[in-house]
């Protein structure tokens, strides 16, 4: 149904955003359809947000995650749950055109915040930050995507199809750890963002790179998943420092060609200034090498589907040409 | 009155998500997971892939 082809593509991210939202229709019709006499206040309150989609209507990231916690609840056999799961969904708003970037913990990010908390529990990586902490970030965020639209086109429109939501946020306090950036399967559109780590323009064109590809995988990953491997079996990453399963082996290995890519293509654009392209050079290496290590842990250890394997013979073939 | 007790079967192997999560069950041997099962597991799909950890917290960052 999609191409596989490692260059982005504007045209495939649509049909992606497309095909999620009716995904998302079916299973809510089915969900719907299943309730109808024994819960009924499922099926009533799911029906205006089925309406809304029939409509070709977009929503917000957070009624992903919503859905995963209603299937949950109904499967738990958790009524009430499932309940205000479906009315929450109800109110789920509609997705804007324009990038939404908010502050996790903020007042207008309670929606998504909660949703959040949901699925990845209170005490998850993801701690509230303070606008006065990085008050200026959004405006950097911009700078990175308009430095994408100036340099990389195609990445731009394939990101800012699939991105729409932004959450900006810091490790809690007290950790050993801090991330870079993050995305999740189960919330459509988002992307979270440390401003700690990304003080240029262009260190923020990269980790959109990174994380886009990383959604791009996701809304490819729609029947089967991209490894066989079972998720027990841990492998040396080459973009974490804690052992990881295949699939985020496979991750890690194709958002670092993606990034690669990103940094050669804005380094020959004619954007940069002279500075900022020896370091798009010097991140490209970078990018190269963490592939290198990857795919040969991906070749030696891993069990791609057929899809997962097509992906990433793409990926490969593009960084052999270069 | 809401019938409480009723369970909802849902045909997870066609839903946004959980048919792939039924698929790796399949290929782990695990084909005839129950519904109840290929929830849990979905819980984890795709679990914050892209967490780029790594970075220990300087001064200077």
């Amino acid at each position: 149904m999609f191409s596989y082809a490692f260059a982005p593509n504007a045209q495939r991210a649509r049909d992606l955003d497309r095909v999620r939202h009716s995904d998302l229709t079916h299973s809510l019709k089915h969900i719907t359809d299943s309730c109808h006499s024994a819960l009924p206040a499922v099926t009533a309150a799911l029906a205006p947000v089925l309406e809304r989609l029939g409509n070709n209507g977009r929503l917000a990231t957070e009624a992903f995650g919503e859905y995963y916690t209603l299937t949950e609840a109904l499967l738990a056999g958790d009524h009430a749950a499932a309940i205000q799961s479906a009315q929450r969904l109800s109110r789920a708003e509609a997705r804007s055109d324009d990038l939404i970037i908010r502050y996790r913990g903020a007042a207008d990010n309670v929606t998504l915040d909660h949703a959040l908390d949901r699925r990845l529990g209170e005490d998850s990586e993801f701690a509230p930050l303070p606008q006065e902490e990085a008050p200026d970030f959004p405006e950097l965020l911009h700078a990175g995507f308009d430095l994408l639209r100036d340099g990389f086109e195609e990445l731009y429109h394939e990101t800012r199809t699939i991105v729409h939501q932004v959450v900006l946020a810091q490790a809690p306090e007290g950790s050993k750890l801090e991330f870079d950036g993050a995305s999740h399967f189960q919330f459509w559109g988002l992307l979270f963002l440390n401003p700690r780590h990304h003080k240029t323009r262009l260190a923020v064109a990269e980790v959109l790179a990174h994380e886009a590809g990383h959604s791009l995988l996701f809304g490819l990953m729609r029947d089967e998943p991209l490894v066989k491997n079972p998720e027990s079996e841990r492998y040396s990453s080459p973009l974490r420092i804690d052992p990881r399963p295949m699939e985020g082996i496979y991750h890690a290995t194709f958002v670092s060609a993606r990034m690669a890519l990103a940094m050669e293509t804005l380094a020959n654009s004619g954007a940069l200034t002279a500075a900022e392209r020896a370091e798009a050079q010097q991140a490209a290496e970078k990018d190269r090498e963490n592939f290198a290590k990857g795919i040969s842990t991906v070749h030696e250890h891993g069990d791609m589907t057929d899809s997962g394997k097509q992906i990433m013979d793409n990926a490969e073939a593009w960084i052999n040409q270069g | 009155m809401q019938d409480t007790t009723t369970k909802i079967n849902l045909d997870l192997g066609k839903m946004l998500g959980y048919r792939v999560v039924a698929k790796q069950a399949e290929f782990e041997g695990n084909a005839d997971l129950s519904s109840a099962d290929l929830g849990v597991l979905g819980a984890k799909v795709g679990d914050k892939i892209g967490l780029k950890p790594g970075r220990k917290p300087t001064a200077a960052s």
